[in-house]
């Protein structure tokens, strides 16, 4: 998009603006003037979104801290079913062993019966929880001071960030645009955060690198969509399988079998949150695999203890 | 195959590096876990002795298993790696070294080559904004800090030590973790119906019986291929070196804290210099040159008298289609083998027992762990082979026929479009898992002339004199942190000589 054209960011208040003010901050806009065109808000602006760590490190750095608009710190989001998805790690490892292997033979032969949940590490996240309407607000403010406009002109160059818009022919999407997510501001904003990331890097402004830029923003956006909608799948699918990706499948039997997070690449998420994604779907790991019986009874025991909930705060 | 919760009789064949590696891990990481490990290896059965130079990874697994890092340093007379210097790669004349490190610092989310890019008229080399390579080429080293605001926080190091000397100080490390030494030659493998390997035959006449076997028998791979049939992926289209001789010589000179690769008529030749000798090796492609010019190639261009007697060896560059197929786990050269160019064959035997550590199953079936160790492996290979692709293909050089070809070959489509972000865009493309970021790419990259044409326009919207003086003062401090380091040699001296009855 190397124009001088004005390029018009065309979705929800939240999505638009947040994608608007990212770009002005972090993109090689050649001088494009960026303006907002509002469709129906996604969110009521008394609703309470959860910004991840990674969300408001970003935030931050575009000059919005959400701490001074009263946003408080969270140690997990939520998950339809009320699942908890811990931005910590659960426990501490032990001689090179994961806690949650030690949890697991704890549970086995110590008979343990507090939940992997409840081991989450004190401590700030980071993340924090903020209203729908002071963070929009606040996002229009910055807007302003770094020059983006409400839409006022029409332009060639849009930016989706609203996937009901059928008519409109963009130069890109973002966020919901790109995949079907279930209705979680949460995980809206996370998609909107990551793929406007990847906008910014992929941002092509010349001619001859437009198909190249743009082929990598979407090998980016594909992986990042698998991610998210694995997660998805798993957060609501109420114990049904039927809807997992090969990938997610195989991701569900390395857990089971090797109590483990298969590694990926582009994961949206953190191993904890999956591990506690998928102990809410109450998939649990047969066994802990075999490294932590190097450990014996009474070190496990101890260092049980040592992570125990009495030290940490709540999620 | 289901793993049995103990005791689980393990059977490593093969005493090599990669063996006695498997042997040290297992014994030290899974000691209590109801191992019951046997290692078989036959004197009469030489040794690769796989890789004198290393990455930094290996002092990750020397810890984790317990060893003392100036004691190893000494037995195995090593010195410190803190990168490999091309010669000749990109064009003839070109140098530049590949650190284990980063360049400059990023801004604002832009990368510091864009930076460099922009201003490089008034900056000069971007090696110069690499403290390992500034150091290396001062001859200069002291460990890294922990201190993330330290310039000297920049860098890892790695290993050059006698590989020969690496498995006999395993060796006592897992003896003295219970692990049984069996000298003997295998002479049969006898595989039961559902096809795992059940029992090893030795030419005296003793069976050994097992539940998991691994073979570390070296490019034969006894068990995973002679007696399994795995099958192999062969990559020699794409990296077509197939065959190497070793040369130990005499020391001349200063002794240098990088490894030193340089591209040759029908391959490359290594120089790595440890604390008693200079390990060199000419890498060929047997399609460009005879063994015996290769050989009086080597040997004509020592910097010493010669050590012992030249060393050949012979490889197809590729891997297993599985690494772990049925109970048989392959580690080491019986695994695969990419060529020595970047030191990576330690790092896969490492990778392959980190991984079996992290997955051994208890009491149940392995088919899931075996799958998705299949998958990472095959991951850091085929991540490994791209790089490796690019320091041939990415060449100027039309001085020889291998050249020409590596040139005007068609690498992966995944080198393809890398490359191409690259040279339109100066991105690199990086991934999550595997081996070779960011800063190793643009270390080949901008080495060997693949060049962006642009850089990223955000640079501009910083103002110019101030930027440029930052980064002067960027280097001017990376200079002065690595004339402030020991000189290696003393360094080495210091920490960790290796004891005079020792050398030899």
């Amino acid at each position: 998009m190397a124009q001088q054209d004005p390029v018009t960011i065309v979705g929800s208040p939240l999505d638009a603006w947040l994608t608007a003010v990212m770009l002005a901050r972090f993109a090689p806009l050649a001088g494009a003037k960026l303006q907002v065109l509002e469709t129906s808000p996604v969110a009521r602006v008394d609703d309470v979104v959860v910004l991840r760590p990674e969300m408001v490190r970003t935030n931050v750095s575009i000059g919005l801290d959400p701490k001074r608009l009263g946003a408080q710190p969270v140690q997990a989001w939520a998950g339809p079913h009320r699942q908890s998805l811990p931005f910590n790690s659960f426990g501490r490892p032990l001689k090179g062993v994961s806690f949650v292997a030690i949890w697991l033979r704890a549970r086995e032969e110590l008979g343990e019966t507090r939940s992997l949940q409840s081991f989450v590490s004190a401590g700030q996240t980071g993340g924090c929880a903020i209203e729908v309407g002071r963070y929009v607000q606040a996002l229009k403010t910055i807007a302003t001071k770094v020059g983006v406009t409400p839409c006022t002109q029409a332009s060639e160059h849009i930016v989706q960030a609203d996937p009901n818009l059928t008519e409109a022919q963009p130069d890109c999407s973002v966020g919901a645009a790109v995949m079907t997510l279930r209705p979680s501001t949460t995980l809206r904003l996370q998609a909107v955060h990551k793929s406007v990331l990847a906008l910014i890097d992929c941002w092509s402004w010349r001619e001859n690198d437009r198909d190249l830029a743009a082929r990598e923003y979407d090998r980016r956006l594909q992986a990042m969509q698998a991610s998210i909608e694995d997660m998805q799948a798993l957060l609501w699918s109420d114990g049904r399988t039927d809807d997992y990706s090969s990938r997610l499948k195989h991701r569900v039997s390395v857990w089971q079998n090797v109590g483990r997070i298969a590694p990926v690449d582009d994961d949206q998420f953190t191993p904890q949150e999956w591990m506690a994604a998928f102990l809410s779907a109450e998939l649990v790991p047969s066994a802990a695999g075999r490294l932590v019986h190097s450990l014996t009874l009474a070190e496990i025991s101890d260092h049980v203890e040592t992570c125990s909930p009495k030290e940490v705060a709540n999620v | 195959m289901t793993i049995q919760p103990s005791p689980l009789n393990v059977v490593i064949v093969g005493g090599g590096t990669a063996g006695w590696m498997a042997a040290a891990g297992l014994s030290s990481l899974l000691e209590n876990a109801g191992l019951n490990i046997t290692l078989v290896e036959s004197a009469a059965i030489g040794t690769v002795g796989v890789g004198e130079a290393t990455l930094p990874h290996l002092r990750f697994f020397n810890q984790a298993i317990g060893i003392d890092e100036y004691d190893f340093m000494a037995a195995t007379r090593a010195t410190v790696k803190l990168g490999i210097e091309f010669v000749d790669w990109g064009k003839i004349g070109d140098r530049y070294i590949h650190p284990f490190g980063d360049y400059g610092i990023p801004n604002d989310g832009v990368g510091f080559h864009h930076f460099w890019r922009r201003f490089s008229g008034e900056l000069g080399s971007i090696s110069q904004f690499s403290l390992p390579v500034v150091a290396a080429e001062l001859g200069k080293f002291e460990p890294p800090s922990d201190d993330e605001r330290s310039a000297l926080s920049t860098f890892r190091f790695a290993y050059q030590f006698d590989a020969t000397q690496y498995a006999p100080y395993l060796r006592r490390h897992a003896e003295a973790r219970g692990v049984t030494r069996l000298e003997g030659r295998v002479v049969d493998v006898v595989v039961d119906e559902e096809g795992d390997v059940r029992t090893l035959k030795l030419e005296d006449g003793r069976e050994i019986h097992g539940d998991l076997f691994i073979d570390c028998s070296g490019f034969i791979g006894l068990l995973i291929e002679k007696a399994l049939g795995t099958g192999y992926e062969e990559w020699t289209h794409w990296l077509p070196c197939d065959r190497a001789v070793a040369a130990p010589c005499e020391h001349a000179g200063e002794l240098l804290p990088y490894t030193r690769a340089t591209a040759r008529e029908a391959g490359w030749q290594w120089r790595i210099p440890l604390q008693h000798r200079t390990g060199n090796g000419y890498v060929y492609s047997s399609q460009f040159i005879d063994d015996q010019t290769a050989m009086d190639s080597l040997v004509n261009s020592l910097e010493g008298p010669l050590l012992a007697d030249p060393k050949p060896l012979r490889f197809v560059t590729g891997k297993r289609r599985k690494l772990w197929n049925k109970n048989c786990v392959a580690i080491g050269l019986s695994g695969g083998f990419l060529e020595p160019l970047e030191s990576t064959s330690i790092y896969l035997i490492q990778q392959g027992i980190t991984y079996l550590i992290e997955m051994f199953p208890h009491g149940v079936s392995a088919e899931v762990a075996r799958t998705e160790y299949n998958r990472i492996m095959d991951l850091e290979f085929k991540r490994i082979r791209d790089f490796l692709i690019l320091h041939y293909h990415a060449t100027e050089r039309t001085d020889a026929p291998l050249w020409d070809m590596m040139r005007e070959m068609d690498v992966p489509d995944s080198l393809k479009e890398k490359m191409a972000l690259f040279r339109a865009r100066g991105q690199v493309q990086t991934y999550d898992h595997g081996l070779f970021l960011e800063p190793s790419w643009l270390a080949v990259y901008l080495g060997q002339r693949v060049l962006p044409d642009h850089y990223d326009p955000r640079v501009d919207e910083y103002p110019q004199n101030e930027i440029v003086s930052r980064l002067q003062g960027m280097k001017t401090h990376i200079r002065a942190s690595a004339d402030q380091m020991m000189g290696h040699a003393d360094w080495i001296s210091l920490h960790c000589p290796t004891p005079l009855e020792g050398l030899s």
